[in-house]
């Protein structure tokens, strides 16, 4: 909302180019922060500096107790008491688990249209009881990068260096379970001597070294012997790996049991253990390194319409298991949408996709929700969701140009409510919205595009709703800008969720 | 959020020399009494400033010391009035104002008699200013006055502080600004309780007179005004003459008229647990407590002005809940907790120093049974900076605290103009 009102008010802002990390209060971190739901079973048992934006339920972490005497005490505790939120002891919808490059993002489109989508249906419909997971041969310095390019979310997992690192929280807290289970027949020295006597392998970056993964690249001619060969010569060494050929070019050898599937399976066996299976578990992929996922038991697939060669020999020859795997025709993100919709995991349609020139379709209303929501519950997200992608969209003239549609804005603004804006003014909150009237249209040369990352609703009251979430916008420049934002929400008869706006307060990200 | 209903006290104060002691550069008394007005009135009451300043020097001094926000501010001796957040103009005002006068008139006949002009910024619409000394005052303003007057004009000259000459038209000045005020106020059905008027110098004297009115003189008043005092007939019940300076005067024609409360939370010891005050409830009251209270005892124990003992940091840190989050202003998300242990480490670092730490604005909304949503400035002030954040936030009813509630969330902004710029205290 911030960036859609002050490209209204203030044309020539100055800010700082954000950054995309959230720094926890100990240490700056690399990515851009995980997000877990409080009751995520993952959550317990080791050492997790969770800085989600309000704890809404149960809470798993580490405290430290200071007593009135003043001697400290460190306990681990589970906090099982409950209080008035959003997850409370509710399953996990979904979980989806994506690959990157040419899934998730579409490196072809310099506009992120499907990625853009795909996100806004995220924040409005899933982030409130669903997992995302990325899951990509990247290491965590070369997603850092992507992120900081592309309009990623934050993911609740981030699986990584194909399948050799699992990362939780903003802090990157790797999973020791995982490692230990990949040190198991590795060892990177012997493994790195061996593959430096095949003179056509050529390594790629140092940033792409793991613990746990060598990354080299070789022509796709000599790919099958140069496999075959290294195979047999480590496997002498005593060494239990793997090596996987992917995208024509690149080779990585992992420990054998590392692997984007090997990675999901581990954590679905993790979650099972603590009885929190996720209703429904989705993989999309597009190359020779996802295909793993799709065999892991229980799952359902998406292969997404620009997939690689590889991936659809695979699926042609082995994946005709066409009740569990969907081949898309979209591309990227829209093939995963195209798949939700395939396999009714849940809502499809997003606020972006429900808005446009031909106006505005009317929500699905709560009671409708097919998650089994109670009636109010998630009513203030979806309310932010579509207040944001609405008003980003008649700056962009892409919703019709009339008084019902801008009213659509103005209606839902309390009396005598107020915000603060992240360049420091205050001001009344109807004031502002109406203000921007008659700034239709005014990036429709240059659009403006917006997301919500880690949204998260709690109720405060029987009628009052805290909603806080970052929000991110580029401009067609590049130029990428992020903001803290936070918003009291109040029940509301007539209103198109249901609820009214209160207070809204952002502050630019460090 | 402002207050928009009938004040249950109007206060209108002068700044330089009755709010605004410019011989005390820590500004004590002015601290004194904002958190006074915070903690007890600006829920309920009306704070109008009435200056001589324009308002380019109304905004200069608003740098410069602790100066709360008022309500409303009439400036230019009485011929502006502003309202609110926004300083939003009187227009009626303006439109009274204009009757009779003619500014470039003014100016001929001033520039005839060869008078000093103060700078640029003190000549507004319906005011010429000079400086004319004390002892060139005796010839000039009568001699000025008659030349106007034969011009047709109708205006009035104000002269204060042994120098500053006014001409206003006559409708003007800050008694007349008051009496529009409360004509207005009235019309809205926003009559106040009681008006308490605060001043130290000749344009002062007229705000004494306004029917229905108290007054306080301060202990540090001008001779023109003691004079004015002196020589006025009939009752005079109504005026207090403080013994004390500039604020502190203030405070203690409340006390003198026994308007209630008027113990300032600086003038007493931070409440520590909830068995310092009797049975606690969480109302607009209490909110606005522990926002003063708060803010307070944070810039105590920077200074060392308490003791750095477990019961009091406990209170700092407790106050906040273990769930809290807090955006700081920096663009940064954080646990409250975290912050206020490292906190711990920095009792007495700002001892000696020009330091202070105080609440604007606090207004509160209940948005439940047991929430509300506070907004308020949270200034600081030292040596090198002043900064000033934006806050939003909410706090909830809990019976184990002094003020009846507790704080769950901080948002913060820097307002515009008042970035910090180094964290005072590392994150």
């Amino acid at each position: 909302m911030v960036g859609l009102l002050r490209f209204c008010l203030w044309q020539q802002a100055q800010y700082p180019l954000a950054v995309s990390s959230v720094r926890t209060s100990r240490k700056a971190v690399l990515l851009g922060g995980a997000y877990l739901p409080p009751t995520h079973p993952l959550l317990s048992n080791w050492k997790f500096r969770n800085v989600q934006w309000m704890v809404t339920t149960t809470r798993r972490r580490r405290r430290v107790r200071e007593s009135r005497c003043g001697t400290v005490k460190e306990e681990e505790e589970e906090d099982s008491s409950s209080t008035a939120g959003v997850m409370g002891a509710s399953p996990i919808q979904l979980l989806l688990v994506s690959d990157l490059d040419s899934t998730m993002v579409d490196h072809t489109d310099p506009y992120h249209t499907a990625l853009l989508r795909f996100n806004n249906l995220w924040a409005a419909e899933y982030a409130h009881n669903s997992l995302l997971v990325y899951s990509t041969g990247r290491s965590p310095h070369k997603y850092e990068e992507l992120h900081q390019q592309v309009p990623l979310l934050t993911p609740s997992i981030g699986i990584f260096s194909v399948g050799t690192e699992i990362l939780y929280g903003s802090s990157l807290e790797p999973d020791q379970g995982w490692v230990s289970l990949l040190d198991d027949g590795w060892d990177r020295g012997v493994a790195l001597k061996e593959l430096q006597r095949f003179t056509n392998l050529r390594m790629q970056d140092a940033s792409e070294q793991r613990p746990h993964k060598i990354s080299c690249q070789v022509d796709s001619k000599d790919a099958q012997d140069i496999m075959k060969k290294l195979s047999e010569r480590l496997q002498d060494c005593g060494l239990k790996v793997k090596i996987v050929f992917s995208h024509g070019i690149d080779l990585d050898v992992l420990p054998q049991r590392a692997g984007k599937g090997e990675a999901l399976a581990y954590l679905l066996q993790k979650m099972r253990s603590k009885g929190q299976i996720p209703q429904n578990t989705l993989v999309c992929g597009d190359s020779g390194n996802d295909i793993e996922l799709f065999l892991v038991e229980g799952v359902r697939g998406v292969i997404v319409g620009n997939a690689l060669p590889e991936l659809v020999e695979w699926y042609k020859e082995h994946g005709k298991n066409k009740d569990k795997i969907f081949q898309a025709t979209e591309r990227c993100a829209s093939g995963i949408l195209q798949s939700l919709q395939h396999f009714s995991l849940g809502p499809h349609l997003s606020p972006r996709d429900r808005m446009g020139l031909n106006g505005i379709d009317s929500p699905i209303l709560p009671s409708e929700s097919r998650n089994g929501r109670p009636a109010m519950h998630g009513c203030a997200q979806r309310e932010v969701v579509e207040f944001n992608t609405l008003f980003e969209k008649w700056i962009n003239a892409e919703v019709p140009n009339n008084a019902e549609t801008f009213q659509r804005l103005t209606r839902v603004i309390a009396r005598g409510s107020t915000m603060v804006y992240p360049w420091g003014v205050e001001q009344s909150l109807v004031d502002s919205v109406s203000s921007a009237q008659p700034k239709y249209g005014i990036m429709k040369d240059n659009k403006l595009r917006t997301w919500i990352d880690c949204i998260q609703e709690q109720k405060l009251a029987d009628e009052i709703f805290l909603v806080t979430w970052h929000s991110w916008q580029i401009s067609a420049g590049g130029e990428k800008k992020g903001y803290f934002a936070t918003a009291i929400l109040r029940t509301k008869e007539g209103m198109p969720n249901g609820v009214e706006w209160v207070r809204v307060h952002e502050t630019a990200r460090k | 959020m402002e207050f928009m209903g009938a004040p249950r006290l109007m206060i209108v104060s002068d700044l330089d020399s009755t709010m605004v002691d410019h011989a005390d550069h820590e500004s004590k008394s002015l601290l004194r009494f904002g958190a006074l007005w915070q903690a007890e009135y600006n829920h309920d009451s009306l704070l109008v400033f009435s200056t001589g300043r324009s308002p380019t020097l109304y905004f200069e001094l608003r740098s410069e010391v602790p100066l709360l926000t008022p309500g409303i501010a009439i400036m230019s001796v009485g011929t502006e009035i502003m309202y609110g957040d926004t300083m939003t103009p009187d227009y009626g005002w303006v439109e009274e104002l204009s009757q009779g006068w003619d500014r470039s008139a003014v100016v001929e006949v001033a520039n005839e008699m060869q008078l000093k002009y103060q700078c640029d910024s003190e000549q507004r619409p319906h005011k010429v200013s000079f400086h004319v000394k004390k002892e060139e005052s005796v010839h000039v303003i009568p001699m000025l006055t008659q030349k106007l007057e034969a011009r047709g004009l109708n205006i009035k000259l104000i002269y204060s502080g042994g120098l500053d000459l006014d001409v206003l038209p006559k409708a003007a000045g800050k008694g007349q600004a008051l009496a529009y005020l409360l004509r207005k106020l009235k019309s809205e059905g926003r009559s106040p309780a009681q008006t308490l008027v605060c001043g130290d110098s000749g344009n002062d004297a007229e705000l004494f007179s306004v029917p229905g009115v108290r007054g306080v003189i301060v202990g540090n008043a001008q001779e023109e005004l003691l004079h004015w005092h002196e020589q006025h007939v009939g009752d005079k019940s109504h005026i207090f003459c403080a013994t004390e300076r500039c604020a502190a005067a203030i405070i203690q024609a409340m006390e003198h008229f026994d308007i209630q409360p008027n113990l300032s939370p600086r003038d007493r010891p931070v409440p520590r647990t909830v068995h310092d005050k009797l049975a606690p409830k969480a109302d607009a009251i209490s909110v606005a407590h522990e926002v003063v209270e708060y803010l307070m005892l944070l810039e105590q124990w920077l200074r060392g002005d308490v003791e750095g003992t477990d019961e009091v940091f406990n209170r700092l840190k407790f106050s906040l809940a273990e769930d809290s989050n807090r955006v700081c202003a920096w663009g940064i998300l954080e646990n409250p907790h975290e912050h206020i242990n490292c906190l711990r480490h920095h009792h007495g670092s700002q001892k000696g120093k020009l330091f202070h730490i105080w609440a604007d604005r606090v207004r509160s909304v209940r948005l439940s049974d047991d929430t509300w949503l506070v907004r308020f400035d949270k200034w600081e002030r030292s040596d090198k900076a002043l900064t000033c954040a934006l806050t939003t936030s909410l706090l909830q009813a809990n019976k184990d605290f002094p003020n009846g509630v507790y704080w769950k969330f901080i948002h913060e902004t820097w307002l515009s103009g008042y970035e910090g710029t180094v964290p005072i205290r590392k994150i």
